[in-house]
């Protein structure tokens, strides 16, 4: 059987971890960022890994809202919903990914390449509405804001 | 103080010597005092997480009385306490215990028999899962499954008001052995199984296996697998005892002649 570039990207992370059930976390998050969602069988080869019982795994990543079962896109847009943004029209942001990106919340687009999901609070008030993809911020959007970036994002 | 010194305490008016911090649970139970519980099992650590067991306790302190309440089964006692474990207040407090967990398990027999004495009614609060899983999250079958069987098909999973015991992936685990300690611990009665031909079933963890059957009379009578660690665990079993049903066994014991 040959292996798929997924299994490979799985087996170098795994490689770098100590076999030990405190590495859990840790290898969870890097194969979140690597792969961009838990999936069973990766959730069973972490478990397998660092000597935890499958359930144990699934406890943790069912706990965490770092984690995912579920696909995201290679870019996480955070839509902020906390109170400030909820008032300076956060939800049309939502509404305005939604058509342009041709998804729906959760749901990652067909090319793999974005998903975008409601938070609360950036800490970042004063620059509502705001955003985040992958870790960096977006303030004082506007549709058309939106527009331009996510342009920039496709072209990378 | 060392754990093995006695201190004096009172339960309802009742003065006795136990162990230095043994639970105030364990100390009313030795002196014939009945405490509510329903997450305390022997067979694993106390969780203190249902908080039915509530008592009023107290103690003087220079020369005044400071009372509280706590869980009696994670309470260890210490010199002077005094304990009561039916005052209004406590059968105040239980009642409103109760009507919280009723949310989650509203059709549990033995929340509703609890109900029916501290005068708890259900439907008082609302619960997002709306009672269906009929599962207060005590955690005892988790645990039982965990550090007594290790078998480790379930565990709490998700969190919030999303919480609940589970097998990964909702889908049945290959690892259950049908032991039925978890079915057996629960408070709530929310586990149940069904014996489908020659397969046990638990829908609650979609687990299914095969049962044995008696060498003697060819009755149902426990899981393969569950045998199998059986045999494991407790080498010294005599081979009637793994092989045979119940009845079959006392037949042969009566008899004297187990193999
Ligand atoms: S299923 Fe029963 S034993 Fe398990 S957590 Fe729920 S109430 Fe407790
Ligand atoms: S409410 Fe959006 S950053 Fe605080
Ligand atoms: S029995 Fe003591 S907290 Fe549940």
């Amino acid at each position: 059987m040959t292996k798929t570039g997924t299994d490979k990207k799985l087996d170098t992370i795994l490689k770098k971890y100590e076999p030990r059930p405190d590495s859990l976390i840790a290898v969870l998050q890097e194969v979140q960022e690597k792969l961009h969602y838990l999936s069973e069988d990766a959730l069973k080869r972490v478990a397998e890994r660092v000597k935890v019982p499958l359930v144990q795994a699934y406890s943790v990543a069912t706990f965490y809202n770092a984690f995912s079962l579920k696909p995201k896109g290679k870019y996480i847009i955070q839509v902020c919903l906390g109170t400030a943004c909820h008032l300076q029209n956060g939800n049309q942001l939502i509404e305005e990914l939604g058509s342009l990106l041709d998804t729906e919340m959760g749901v990652p687009t067909k090319d793999g390449l974005f998903s975008f999901e409601a938070v609360r609070c950036l800490g970042c008030c004063s620059l509502a509405p705001a955003m985040m993809i992958n870790g960096k911020t977006y303030g004082n959007l506007t549709a058309d804001k939106l527009k331009k970036i996510i342009k920039e994002y496709k072209a990378k | 103080m060392e754990n093995n010194d006695l201190v004096t305490i009172t339960i309802d008016d009742k003065t006795l010597q136990v162990k230095n911090r043994t639970t105030v649970l364990e100390a009313a139970r030795s002196a014939g005092i009945t405490i509510p519980t329903l997450c305390h099992h022997e067979a694993v650590a106390a969780s203190g997480a249902c908080r039915i067991c509530i008592v009023e306790m107290s103690v003087e302190k220079r020369g005044r009385t400071v009372s509280w309440m706590d869980a009696s089964c994670v309470y260890p006692v210490h010199e002077g306490l005094v304990i009561k474990t039916d005052t209004p207040k406590v059968r105040k407090q239980r009642k409103l215990i109760l009507e919280l967990l009723l949310s989650r398990a509203p059709r549990s027999e033995r929340l509703l028999e609890l109900a029916a004495e501290y005068g708890a009614e259900t439907g008082r609060f609302e619960s997002v899962n709306q009672g269906r899983e009929n599962c207060i999250l005590c955690g005892l079958c988790e645990k039982v499954c965990k550090y007594s069987i290790q078998a480790n098909v379930i565990s709490m999973a998700f969190r919030g008001v999303k919480k609940k015991v589970t097998a990964p992936f909702q889908t049945g685990s290959s690892l259950c052995i049908g032991c039925l300690a978890c079915y057996n611990v629960c408070p709530t009665g929310a586990i149940k199984y069904v014996i489908e031909g020659n397969r046990l079933k638990m829908p609650a963890w979609d687990a299914d296996v095969k049962m044995q059957k008696c060498t003697e009379c060819g009755a149902l009578y426990a899981p393969s697998e569950y045998i199998k660690e059986l045999k494991k665990k407790a080498p010294g079993l005599k081979k009637d005892v793994l092989s045979k049903c119940p009845a079959c066994r006392r037949k042969i014991f009566k008899a004297g002649t187990p193999a």
